[in-house]
């Protein structure tokens, strides 16, 4: 049996094996958190631990993954001395472990109360997002569908690079790994993969047609 | 890279992450995956959560349970501290190549003392045969459970 299975078996039957699955995950997320919130500030854990009423060596230990058994109120006190909200809720064990698994102690990070528009002028966000809204949808309104993007580096050794595509708002966005990176000389030639459905907004885009080859659904299209 | 009418963003790509390896002897005794079988199903889960956040922690100074000894013949060991029924537990270990680390050795520690009480001499044992290549590592896979 599979370590997967097993778990999943432990878990369904044993409800301390739910526990300990569940008190690791927090024993180890809620310290990170804590850790990620006061470097991002940043603060020291002497600092923290006046301004949160505490000693440093308790925010040390409430740092150390298993050692602090956090009560509601003490977290309480940290969120108001971080000035972030702080919720706790019941969700399901895909939820829980989405999180975890998605979860980076490097880039967490929350919208501190003084620069949370959304909760100081509600009013004034709502028209803000409403006309990014309208900004977004009349330059993405074309309906493109871009699932992968090779890019041909012409004049050093024409290696060609297939690379997922993200189009996100108006921008498109894809990341460039050349193993032999030579800006000066590189002349770069993108294909973009283009869904039947986009052909109507090809005038849209920075690209010139050269190439018709087919490509799955799509037709293929470059720049010089 | 700019256009007249779009901007294509070329992002940096994303940092490789970290990986695990525990020692192996070259006998085949493997004391990390031993020490870690005796863990509780708790303990297990938290020594997974450490990895699997830890993982993506381009600094290791800002790893949680983090501490490196930075003196003596004991320089460049550190150690991943969590505590799991109520005992301190301590994995050791060394850096070894690119974003690599080695954990060496697994043990408890109450009041400055490690148990067992040579653990930190097992673990300079451990480091200079990772030194001379007298032993293999095998890569502590991380559990996402999906």
């Amino acid at each position: 049996m599979s370590d997967r299975s097993n778990l999943i078996n432990r878990l369904r039957t044993n409800r301390d094996s739910r526990a300990a699955y569940i008190r690791a995950k927090l024993d180890v997320l809620i310290p990170s958190q804590l850790r990620a919130l006061r470097l991002r500030q940043p603060m020291t854990q002497s600092v923290l631990a006046g301004e949160a009423g505490m000693k440093q060596s308790r925010i040390s230990a409430m740092e150390t993954p298993g050692k602090t058994n956090f009560n509601l109120e003490t977290l309480v006190s940290l969120a108001a001395t971080f000035k972030v909200g702080l919720m706790v809720k019941f969700v399901p064990f895909s939820e829980m472990l989405g999180w975890e698994n998605g979860y980076s102690q490097d880039t967490f990070n929350v919208t501190q109360l003084v620069h949370d528009v959304d909760f100081l002028q509600p009013a004034a966000s709502a028209v803000r997002k409403r006309a990014r809204r309208r900004r977004n949808s009349s330059r993405v309104s074309s309906g493109i569908r871009i699932s992968q993007m090779s890019v041909t580096m012409a004049g050093v050794g024409a290696s060609t690079y297939v690379i997922p595509v993200q189009r996100e708002r108006a921008q498109l966005k894809f990341q460039f790994e050349p193993s032999e990176p030579s800006p000066a000389q590189a002349r770069i030639a993108a294909v973009i993969t283009l869904s039947s459905r986009s052909r109507s907004v090809l005038d849209d885009l920075p690209f010139q047609k050269t190439a018709a080859a087919a490509s799955g659904a799509g037709m293929s299209y470059g720049n010089r | 890279m700019t256009h007249n009418k779009k901007v294509i963003i070329l992002e940096v790509p994303p940092a490789k992450k970290w990986s695990f390896f525990d020692f192996v002897y070259l006998s085949g005794g493997t004391p990390i995956k031993d020490w870690h079988d005796s863990l509780s199903e708790y303990g297990q889960e938290v020594v997974n959560g450490l990895l699997k956040t830890n993982h993506k922690t381009e600094n290791p100074i800002n790893w949680m349970g983090f501490r490196k000894y930075l003196k003596g013949e004991q320089k460049g060991i550190w150690e991943l501290g969590f505590y799991a029924e109520h005992r301190q537990y301590r994995l050791l270990g060394v850096f070894s190549g690119e974003k690599r680390a080695v954990f060496l050795m697994g043990c408890y520690h109450k009041g400055g003392n490690y148990t067992p009480p040579d653990a930190m001499y097992t673990a300079l044992k451990r480091k200079n045969l990772l030194a001379k290549g007298e032993c293999t590592l095998h890569e502590r896979p991380i559990k996402f459970d999906q």
